[in-house]
């Protein structure tokens, strides 16, 4: 009997022991860092990509010709630009907003979304909600028509390289 | 006590899972907070307001100076820049709203078009906090800007040179070839070429020489700025054209015959040519640089005492193919008690420093000072005196034929003066100048190209002349864009000192100085900023 609750004892120490290890386990292994650091690393890319793209003019010549004309197919244009410089387990959305003067009295700017179409490497707008990492990136950008145009982008880390 | 001793087991047990727990739970919070920190993108928001905002600066720089280029007020400019300022404000603080953008700009005009200095400038100080981010007090100082100076007009009056600087001592880059525009009297001048020689330093090349100044340039660079700007006034100086000119620099002691004979070589230093007691003198040296003059000029200086008969024997000997050619001008003077009547075409005779205008003319002998001043026209002799040579880099290379290289052709002349009566005269200060140029006219100090000088403006030369110190001040017209001085009597200055200065109440401000060996009436000197 005696050795029976001695046993007993051990057990339920060993129990507690190791359910603490599993706990303290969980809690000390960075299962999200790696979430966490692709979070961070495509917000600092996006701003990367979007810098690059207004250093050396390429907006400009997104939306116009040498003329100055505006091209009537300019998001897929920006789409194709932006998809040629991303991964290919990044995913993409971009809205563009144009910042309109005030009128009528008014004061303040207000932004104008101007791309009719979806411009996205995605065909399923619900897959950001899946993946693992995302960014939220927003990036302005004057033209020389002096129009300031306002970049919505959204990034998302499908994992896997 | 086994019962006792079994639950020391366990609660040893409890103790050390409740501390593993808590430890980790501790680690974990730690993370998650840091990690949360990390998050933070207001390095890449500050920089993407940073750069759009020099991007709009060099719009609206690049719009403005467009527009005043093309006529439109300075006013109008400064109201366009504003609101084009406080659209790209606002469009920021809508935009980054989620960040809590505050941006401050300091208060004035954001550009500046002084195109009287050449500048076109964009500045702007802002401040920026990114409440939201816990960023405040960010402030920077912003400044575009391009600047054309040093623009001079090349001694051939067939190029122009410039120099195009942008912010931070940058060189300047022009938009391309095409992208100058020079006026004159609000007239367009053409041009074959700009060039770069580096360091932002520019050439135009013009389809025809201009024949004065000032010209407005225009410049557009890569970034789409124009900038413009009126030539104006110069810290150097240099001579348009140097004659090449010979003088005597003897004793103006009457008795004396002896004749030293000084060359002013073409970077202005002296060289001794030749000597003679009898006061004849030969020399022989490349005449000209000068392709276009086409007289031969001699001014000589002659002291009078009794009757006779002055020769001035001219050789001027010149490479005809493969023989020499010479050809020998006399001209002849005679003198009488009475008078003589002188008939000689290019023959001017300066009395007491006075142009005598009659072709005939008594000049009464007697202890006096003659200055005769005479020329030989090239084209009375039939173009034998082929004079369209240049005056060669290479010393080796003489007597060129016209056929083969017209470039290096030179000529030499021969001068010998001979008289007749050498018991009455003596010669002083002979010139002979190949340039259409008149050595006893006013010497003229012209200002090529001048903006903002006005009759506040003087010009100093000083120097000497047989000894004897000139110091002379006249004042700028700035009508001609010239000032004037009379140097009749003076016909060389040694050791010339040409001073520019403005007088601002009991204050001299020196604006331009140039030293010369010679000076020489007659000549032009440019001063050209």
């Amino acid at each position: 009997m005696k050795a029976i609750s001695k046993i007993i004892e051990s057990l339920i120490s060993a129990v507690l022991i190791i359910l603490a290890f599993s706990v303290s386990y969980y809690l000390l292994t960075p299962s999200s860092a790696s979430h966490v650091r692709s979070a961070d690393e495509l917000q600092k890319f996006g701003y990367a990509l979007m810098s690059k793209l207004s250093s050396n003019d390429a907006f400009e010549s997104i939306f116009f010709d040498q003329n100055g004309n505006p091209y009537r197919d300019w998001e897929d244009r920006l789409k194709i630009t932006i998809n040629s410089l991303v991964p290919s387990n990044i995913i993409f959305e971009v809205n563009v907003y144009k910042s309109v003067r005030p009128k009528d009295g008014g004061i303040l700017v207000t932004l104008e979304k101007v791309n009719d179409k979806r411009i996205s490497n995605t065909e399923d707008e619900s897959v950001f909600t899946y993946v693992g990492a995302v960014a939220q990136i927003t990036y302005i950008y004057t033209m020389k028509n002096m129009t300031t145009l306002v970049f919505d982008l959204r990034l998302g880390d499908l994992g896997g390289r | 006590m086994a019962k006792k001793k079994g639950q020391i087991i366990i609660v040893t047990a409890l103790i050390l899972a409740l501390l593993m727990l808590a430890i980790s739970t501790n680690l974990h919070i730690t993370s998650i907070t840091y990690q949360s920190l990390y998050y933070d993108d207001t390095k890449e928001v500050v920089d993407n307001i940073n750069q759009d905002l020099n991007r709009i600066l060099q719009r609206i720089l690049a719009e403005s100076s467009q527009q005043y280029y093309k006529g439109s007020s300075i006013e109008t400019l400064y109201s366009q820049a504003q609101d084009d300022l406080s659209y790209w404000l606002q469009s920021i603080i809508v935009a980054y709203s989620s960040k809590g953008v505050q941006i401050k700009v300091a208060k004035g005009n954001i550009i500046n078009l002084d195109w009287k200095n050449g500048i076109s400038q964009a500045n702007l100080s802002i401040s920026l906090n990114l409440a939201h981010l816990n960023f405040y007090n960010w402030s920077k100082n912003y400044i575009q800007y391009l600047k054309i100076s040093d623009v001079t007009l090349s001694p051939t009056y067939k190029e122009i040179y410039f120099k195009l600087s942008r912010e931070n001592g940058l060189p300047g880059e022009i938009f391309n070839s095409t992208s100058c525009w020079l006026f004159q009297d609000g007239t367009k001048i053409d041009y074959t070429s700009v060039e770069s020689t580096g360091e932002g330093a520019y050439v135009i090349k013009l389809k025809k020489e201009i024949p004065k100044v000032p010209i407005k340039l225009y410049v557009k660079d890569k970034r789409c700025f124009y900038v413009g700007v009126e030539t104006i006034l110069a810290t150097n100086i240099f001579l348009i054209e140097r004659p090449a000119f010979f003088y005597t620099d003897f004793s103006t002691n009457p008795s004396s015959k002896s004749m030293t004979l000084y060359g002013i070589s073409w970077d202005g230093s002296s060289m001794l040519c030749g000597q003679n007691p009898t006061g004849s003198v030969v020399i022989n040296k490349n005449l000209r640089e000068n392709s276009n003059a086409t007289k031969l000029w001699f001014l000589q200086k002659i002291y009078v005492t009794s009757p006779g008969t002055f020769f001035n024997n001219i050789t001027v000997r010149y490479k005809s193919d493969d023989s020499v050619v010479s050809i020998v001008y006399s001209l002849k003077l005679s003198f009488t008690k009475q008078g003589k009547n002188i008939i000689l075409d290019g023959i001017y005779i300066y009395k007491d420093n006075r142009l005598q205008v009659q072709k005939n003319i008594n000049i009464n002998i007697g202890n006096d000072w003659l200055t005769l001043l005479s020329f030989i026209d090239e084209s009375n002799n039939g173009n034998q005196l082929n004079l369209t040579v240049c005056y060669g880099n290479n010393p080796s290379i003489s007597f060129r034929d016209n056929k083969i290289d017209n470039s290096y052709k030179r000529i030499n002349l021969t001068l010998s003066f001979g008289y007749q009566n050498f018991q009455g005269i003596c010669v002083d200060d002979l010139i002979v100048s190949e340039s259409g140029i008149a050595s006893y006219s006013p010497l003229k100090v012209t200002f090529e190209g001048l903006t903002g000088m006005d009759n506040s403006y003087y010009v100093r030369i000083n120097g000497t002349y047989n000894g004897q110190h000139i110091d002379k001040t006249t004042t700028f017209n700035s009508n001609t864009l010239t000032a004037t001085f009379d140097l009749t009597q003076y016909p060389i200055i040694k050791s010339a000192t040409i001073v520019v200065f403005k007088k601002q109440g009991n204050n001299i401000i020196e604006v331009a100085r140039g030293s010369f060996d010679y000076v020489v009436a007659g000549d032009y000197y440019s001063f050209v900023k």
